[in-house]
């Protein structure tokens, strides 16, 4: 009988200890390869988020939450569209670009999409210069001047960085990335949108925020045929660090009392927070698995050599040196981890590939290198757990326990 | 000589009444130009009247009587009335259908309303008052003749060089000779304006203020500037055609002409 038969026969000896010893482990590699999956790629939207709008301002309406925002702008609340001139024609200087946004649901082919009605810039670009001569003192904006030579044709897939497109026609789409792989869209084809024809001008490129399931229209389009007046959900502003920190939420904010002024960094403080929150579980977790798992591996281990010390002095006297008898043990409990942190780290990644998208409003990904964490984790824990009583089994006297017989 | 009229002669009394006849029928014409832009059917038209004049036209958007207007609109014709110059006036109700025509060319359709525009003669918009202004506030609506060329160039969506310079400016030859090569580059010269402006001209004071050039300017300024007006190139003294093709050039590629771009900058990413 050599050491695997042993190691496998011992497994199976006492099921029901084995099976409760392996499930505490799963639990808590399950647990902790979730947060640390969906904590993983909340920061990388925060920073792709934050990279891709600069600073950045939002103008919501009062009772609409950050959450609500997030979750891509879906709420019953209101502003009214004039607001957008209002900003335009303000002499608020770090107003560098707007984005006004309607969200509407639409079907297709059994399946929720958001329509989401944008207005492109040259429907208010032209009005800032009604701000008056106050203009010519403003800072140097930010964004190339698009004049002088014979204009290019725009590359509407810029919408996903700048967050704003120079023009738009009525009957045209522009389609997330998800939205364009499930509904077989490319480049030129037509989509019907509430009952209107639209020609796709563009398949946005991946983001991995809620912009890849969206399908963009004109904001008046989209209007129309959502039997909406003329209000937006929000408006996303591009503005100047140095005029955010001079105060231009609390001018906009005067400018608009009826709506709420945030800035991205606040939203990023908040998104952090909660990331941090979730790291802070992810380590609670990670103690409860050491202390928890541990000492229960540690009992089952010491109770089985307690239990079985007639046998292992049988092996003894048989010749099985001390080693054998620790490498039996340490094997088992390797074995106990090498599975735990497998299935652990599978059921783990499921469980925050399909919830972390609820959870955390972003697109959730497996990350191969938690496996070899997982792994190594669960089998360090069950080893360190299993050394002593492993150890105390390889010290029994034999003959101290034929004596006991 | 001399002609002198007898005491309450007739022909003195006739005179005096052609005189008086002529200042009131002159009034009453100015008047009724005034009376039919102002309650006049068509905004188009109260536009193409003040562009002949050579007039201000102060526009009057609303949509709702509600109090707001009722309120504004008293404002308007007060703070109108205080403007020196000649001005004109029309109120437009951008739901009437016949000023469909004035509200698609300003574009007003969705624009917070009450709304009062100033078009400078050139049909620039000069400035716009939403909602609520005081009648001080509406004298903002007139610009400088140089301000308002600039305007109108820029609100075409073109590239404005603004020479500042007159005879007693050193280097003025040099930068408006620049200036002028630059429209003539076929990559530009569809796009591209040039103003010239009087440093001296006490009128566009607070134009140059507001471009941080010297009124008292020693040397010929080369200002050029970006739709909606940002300076994006300020050159004193000689200039070369190929310096400013150079700064436009640099804002037409370049992601921040003024500042850093990205998360600690200003602006996304190029």
């Amino acid at each position: 009988m050599n050491l695997r038969t042993l190691v496998w026969r011992e497994l199976f000896e006492r099921k029901s200890q084995m099976i409760t010893v392996f499930v505490g482990i799963l639990l808590g590699i399950t647990t902790v390869v979730a947060i640390k999956t969906i904590t993983h790629y909340s920061e990388k939207a925060v920073a792709r988020e934050l990279d891709t709008l600069g600073a950045n301002v939002l103008v919501l309406p009062k009772s609409v939450s950050l959450q609500d925002y997030y979750s891509a702008d879906m709420h019953d609340q209101y502003l009214p569209e004039e607001y957008v001139l209002r900003l335009t024609m303000s002499d608020v200087q770090g107003v560098d670009n707007l984005s006004p946004k309607l969200c509407v649901p639409v079907e297709l082919e059994g399946r929720r999409y958001t329509l989401t009605g944008i207005l492109p810039k040259s429907e208010f670009s032209a009005k800032a210069a009604w701000a008056g001569a106050g203009i010519f003192s403003r800072p140097i904006g930010c964004g190339a001047i698009g004049v002088g030579e014979t204009p290019k044709p725009e590359d509407k897939k810029t919408l996903v960085r700048k967050r704003v497109i120079e023009t738009l026609e009525p009957d045209e789409a522009l389609v997330g990335s998800d939205a364009a792989a499930s509904l077989g869209l490319a480049d030129g084809d037509t989509v019907s949108l509430l009952g209107k024809q639209f020609s796709v001008v563009a398949v946005l490129p991946e983001t991995g925020t809620v912009d890849d399931s969206r399908i963009f229209a004109h904001l008046h389009t989209v209007q129309e045929l959502s039997d909406r007046d003329q209000v937006v959900n929000c408006i996303e502003i591009v503005g100047c660090c140095k005029e955010i920190s001079a105060g231009l939420v609390d001018k906009v904010n005067r400018l608009l009392p009826d709506a709420k002024v945030v800035t991205v960094a606040q939203v990023v403080a908040t998104q952090t927070k909660i990331n941090r929150l979730m790291e802070r579980l992810s380590l609670i977790f990670l103690v409860i698995i050491v202390v928890v798992g541990g000492a229960g591996i540690a009992n089952y281990m010491y109770a089985n050599v307690h239990e079985r010390r007639r046998e292992i002095g049988t092996l003894m006297a048989l010749g099985a040196e001390s080693s054998f008898i620790l490498r039996l043990f340490l094997t088992k409990a390797c074995l106990l981890g090498v599975v735990g942190g497998v299935a652990g780290f599978a059921i783990g990644t499921l469980l925050a590939v399909t919830v972390g998208p609820r959870l955390a409003g972003v697109t959730v990904l497996p990350m191969p290198v938690l496996a070899l964490w997982a792994v190594l984790l669960s089998v360090a824990i069950a080893l360190t757990s299993s050394f002593f009583p492993a150890r105390r089994a390889a010290r029994l006297d034999p003959c101290a326990t034929f004596q006991e017989v | 000589m001399t002609i002198q009229f007898p005491r309450n002669s007739p022909l003195l009394f006739i005179l005096a009444a052609a005189v008086c006849v002529i200042l009131v029928d002159r009034s009453a014409a100015h008047a009724q130009a005034i009376r039919q832009t102002s309650s006049g059917s068509s905004g188009t038209t109260a536009l193409q009247a003040a562009a002949q004049k050579g007039a201000y036209l102060y526009v009057f958007f609303w949509t709702r009587d509600d109090q707001q207007t009722q309120s504004m609109r008293q404002v308007f014709y007060q703070g109108v009335g205080q403007i020196d110059g000649l001005v004109d006036t029309v109120e437009v109700n951008i739901r009437e259908s016949r000023e469909k025509a004035i509200v698609d060319q300003l574009g007003v359709s969705r624009a917070p309303m009450p709304l009062v525009l100033a078009l400078a003669p050139n049909g620039a918009v000069t400035k716009g008052f939403p909602i609520g202004f005081t009648a001080e506030q509406l004298r903002q609506g007139i610009a400088s003749p140089a301000m308002a060329n600039c305007m109108k160039a820029l609100q075409s969506q073109k590239l404005v060089v603004l020479t500042i310079q007159n005879q007693s400016t050193p280097y003025s030859q040099t930068a408006y000779s620049s200036a002028a090569q630059f429209k003539q580059d076929a990559r530009f010269t569809n796009s591209t304006e040039i103003v010239t402006l009087d440093p001296a001209d006490p009128s566009e004071a607070g134009f140059l203020q507001n471009l941080k050039v010297a009124p008292g300017t020693q040397a010929a300024v080369t200002v050029v500037l970006a739709p909606p007006g940002k300076p994006i190139a300020t050159f004193t003294g000689p200039v070369t055609k190929q310096q400013i093709v150079a700064k436009v050039t640099a804002a037409q590629s370049g992601c921040c002409p003024g500042g850093t771009c990205g998360p600690d900058g200003c602006g996304p990413p190029k």
